[in-house]
């Protein structure tokens, strides 16, 4: 009420002031005559009219007259008909004027008013052109689409990003169905939805969703929904910000596929992982650890680990071992596997590997272990360790019974090595000194036979001739005795010899032989192989004279060939004779053994036997295949060997 | 071919201990240019050789044929002995032994034996090998008969 009195006293109050001082002046100052004594108060009129407006001015008037009325002109009992007129125009210029000035002022201030207005508008307008050109910039330099759409869902604004996005240039969609990008299968259903929303006057953020683009392909959006509102607040259309969201889906699914691989892995782990923080409290386990220790995560979460999985006795252990890390970052147990024995929750004690590892993160440190159950490793080490310590004892065991029996067969060999030597050297002896007795026999009783023969009756000489013929046998099994005792003996030791050469010699001893029988000898190339001249001139000699000896009825026929086998020379000797017996073969190696009598087919009995010495000696067997009647085959194998020379005995 | 002068003789000693190795010998080679002297054993050879004891008035033989098994002393000691002697040396030595051991051999040679016959067992061989010695030594090859006095 104040504020209203206040702004009345400001409006009217200039008005009657300067009326009131033109009347005091008009008064005082005799300035004015007659004719001119309403010129202040006229002024002041004006002036009040001009700057306070019409109201004050027709009380500035009204004041102006009723002052002149009272302080110009005598008093009223003495009014005139001139008086009146004079008041009257005055007052009726005045209002006239007062009117005019203030409906011009009024227009004035109107005009300026409107002047303002329309500066203002202008200014506003220009305002408002400039902040949309701005927006538009806005929108159209984002790289979001920004689509403006009508309630209807036809597409009213497009900018660059949408072009960008979807493919469509504005031309290509203003004015038509937003449908065109939205697929099939959300279609309309979404749209409508969206539109509900909005008129509801809610905005919507973060909307994920798929859109279609030109070319048909997908594209995960994500879009920021909001109502477009005229002056007036009537919703008339959408405005959607989609941002193409591709990429962050992916990245999105490539997330979440390594996380469900890693979390995957760990559950898949046979191991249990448990990850503690710098207090030892449980933070995480997988699924193993209730298998292993017992507890269910949700059990071990938020506990401290040492008090539900590790045995009293090494509690304590552990937390220092925990404190010492933090303190000085010195952790001997950390990184690497170690045994150790652990406590199931039903409280029995069983072993452990384990590694720990700590985990770097920006906060207080964490650990990660990973615990394996050995406890059946641990009993198939024990068994094992039991295996190998009884396979150690049997081994022992065996070694020496084997060392036992080993020093027997030593003892044995060297036994029957010496036995060996024994008659060998006996043989030898024996044939040697036999041979001086032997020698006198059969030369005195040839020479009696010689010289004195003409003195013996008949029973003598048949007497000598027995006597004759013993000591010739005796002879010739004696010096067999000794080629036999001398194989392996007197020799030098092996050398390379053309085996080529020593058949035709032993063919070229036998020479008398082979013409009296008339057999043909054919040699296959022979190789060179390593051994003893004599032995093996003997060896073929003595072969090839059996295989003529024991000749069938038809002229004898003798081949010589060799098969190569790895590592040693097969040599065969084939013959037309008479044959072997198979139950013989044993026998007719053996010494001074025989199948035949002397009368038939002579001989001491000793050839095959000293063959099968000779080729022993060489390292290579002698055997024989054959059949009664149809000739037999001699093989005998020589090793293939470097040269040996034994000079010991040469000097 | 040389020839004895008339009356002078050929010694032979024979050391060997077998009589009818000797018989055999006496039979092949003796005439009546040559005489024989028979040694049973080493011992008994050297002192014939060397004109000792009973020997003193042993001739110097011509030529020695030596068995090498003989009892005593070994016919391989009394071979290099006699060859170790300046004056024995010159005396050609045979062997005659009945071993055919390469080792026998060569050690015969090795101690300088003038040559080696293994006796061989046949009679006939026998016979005809002292009847090639008695040719060769005799009649082919040149002894080295000494101005020594004769017995």
């Amino acid at each position: 009420m104040m504020l209203s009195y206040l702004a009345l006293i400001k409006r009217y109050a200039p008005g009657v002031l300067i009326v009131a001082l033109a009347l005091y002046l008009t008064v005082e100052i005799k300035l004015f005559s007659e004719q001119f004594k309403f010129f202040l108060l006229f002024g002041a009129v004006l002036l009040t009219a001009w700057y306070s407006g019409t109201g004050p001015a027709i009380v500035a008037t009204c004041l102006a007259t009723l002052g002149a009325m009272y302080f110009l002109f005598p008093p009223l009992s003495s009014f005139e008909a001139g008086h009146v007129i004079s008041l009257a125009s005055f007052f009726g210029m005045s209002s006239i004027l007062v009117t005019l000035i203030g409906s011009h002022k009024r227009d004035n201030e109107k005009l300026v008013q409107l002047n303002a207005d329309l500066r203002r508008e202008m200014a506003e307008r220009k305002r408002a052109e400039g902040a949309q050109a701005r927006l538009a910039a806005i929108v159209e330099s984002s790289e979001d689409a920004i689509i403006g759409k009508t309630l209807d869902g036809t597409v009213t604004s497009w900018n660059a990003g949408a072009e960008h996005l979807f493919g469509y240039n504005a031309g290509e969609v203003l004015g038509k169905s937003i449908l065109a990008i939205i697929p099939p299968e959300r279609g309309a259903d979404e749209e409508s939805k969206i539109i509900e929303w909005v008129q509801q006057g809610d905005r919507i953020e973060h909307f994920e969703t798929v859109r279609l683009g030109k070319d048909g392909r997908r594209i995960d959006v994500s879009l920021s929904i909001s109502p477009i509102k005229d002056s007036a607040g009537n919703i008339i259309g959408v405005s959607k910000i989609a941002r193409d969201i591709t990429e962050r889906k992916q990245a999105e699914e490539a997330l979440r596929q390594s996380e469900a691989i890693k979390a995957a892995m760990l559950e898949s782990s046979l191991d249990a992982i448990i990850t503690i923080d710098h207090e030892g409290k449980v933070i995480d386990t997988n699924p193993t650890v209730e298998g292993v220790f017992g507890y269910t995560r949700e059990e071990m979460l938020g506990k401290e680990m040492a008090g539900l999985i590790i045995p009293p006795s090494l509690r304590e252990q552990h937390r220092q071992g925990l404190a010492r890390y933090l303190a000085t970052g010195e952790g001997p147990v950390l990184g690497k596997r170690i045994e150790l024995v652990a406590m199931h929750a039903d409280g029995r004690e069983f072993p452990v590997e384990l590694a720990i590892s700590p985990i770097r993160s920006p906060g207080k440190p964490m650990f990660t272990g990973y615990v394996r159950d050995i406890t059946e490793r641990k009993r198939a080490e024990e068994a094992l360790y039991q295996l190998n310590a009884e396979l150690e004892i049997r081994v022992a065991e065996r070694t020496a019974e084997l060392k036992g029996v080993n020093e027997t067969l030593e003892r044995t060999v060297k036994e029957l090595t010496r036995s060996n030597a024994d008659l060998e050297q006996f043989a030898y002896i024996s044939s040697h000194d036999l041979q001086e007795p032997l020698r006198m026999v059969t030369s005195y009783v040839q020479l009696l036979d010689r010289r004195y023969k003409h003195k013996f009756d008949k029973t003598a000489r048949q007497y000598m001739d027995f006597a004759i013929d013993g000591a010739i046998r005796m002879k010739a099994l004696i010096t067999d005795l000794l080629t036999y005792a001398r194989v392996g003996g007197e020799n030098r030791g092996f050398e390379p010899v053309n085996s080529a050469a020593i058949v035709s010699e032993a063919i070229k001893n036998l020479k008398a032989l082979v013409k009296e029988s008339g057999a043909t000898i054919t040699v296959d190339p022979l190789p060179q192989i390593c051994g003893s001249r004599t032995e093996l001139l003997q060896l073929f000699q003595n072969l090839i004279n059996n295989a003529i000896k024991y000749r069938s009825d038809v002229p004898p026929a003798i081949h010589v060939a060799v098969s190569e086998e790895p590592g040693r020379h097969v040599f065969s000797m084939t013959d037309n004779g008479i044959g072997i017996d198979p139950k013989y073969f044993d026998r007719i190696f053996m010494i001074f053994q025989r199948l035949h009598d002397r009368g038939t087919y002579p001989g001491t009995g000793i050839g095959l036997a000293l063959c099968k010495k000779i080729v022993e000696h060489h390292g290579g067997k002698l055997w024989v295949t054959s059949q009664a009647g149809r000739g037999s085959t001699f093989y005998f194998s020589i090793p293939v060997r470097e040269a040996v020379h034994d000079d010991a005995r040469a000097r | 071919m040389t020839t004895l002068e008339p009356g002078s003789r050929r010694d032979i000693l024979i050391v060997e201990d077998n009589a009818g190795d000797v018989q055999l010998v006496q039979e092949s080679l003796i005439d009546e240019e040559t005489r024989l002297h028979v040694a049973i054993d080493g011992v008994q050879a050297l002192a014939f050789l060397r004109q000792e004891g009973s020997y003193v008035k042993a001739p110097r033989p011509h030529l020695i044929l030596l068995d090498l098994n003989l009892p005593r002393k070994d016919g391989r000691e009394v071979l290099a002995e006699i060859k170790d002697d300046t004056e024995l040396r010159l005396i050609p030595v045979i062997i005659l032994s009945s071993s055919r051991a390469f080792e026998d051999i060569v050690t015969s040679y090795r101690l300088h034996a003038n040559c080696y016959i293994s006796k061989p067992g046949d009679l006939d061989e026998y016979l005809e090998t002292l009847k090639a010695v008695q040719q060769y030594w005799f009649q082919i090859s040149e002894l080295p008969l000494s101005d020594a006095p004769q017995a």
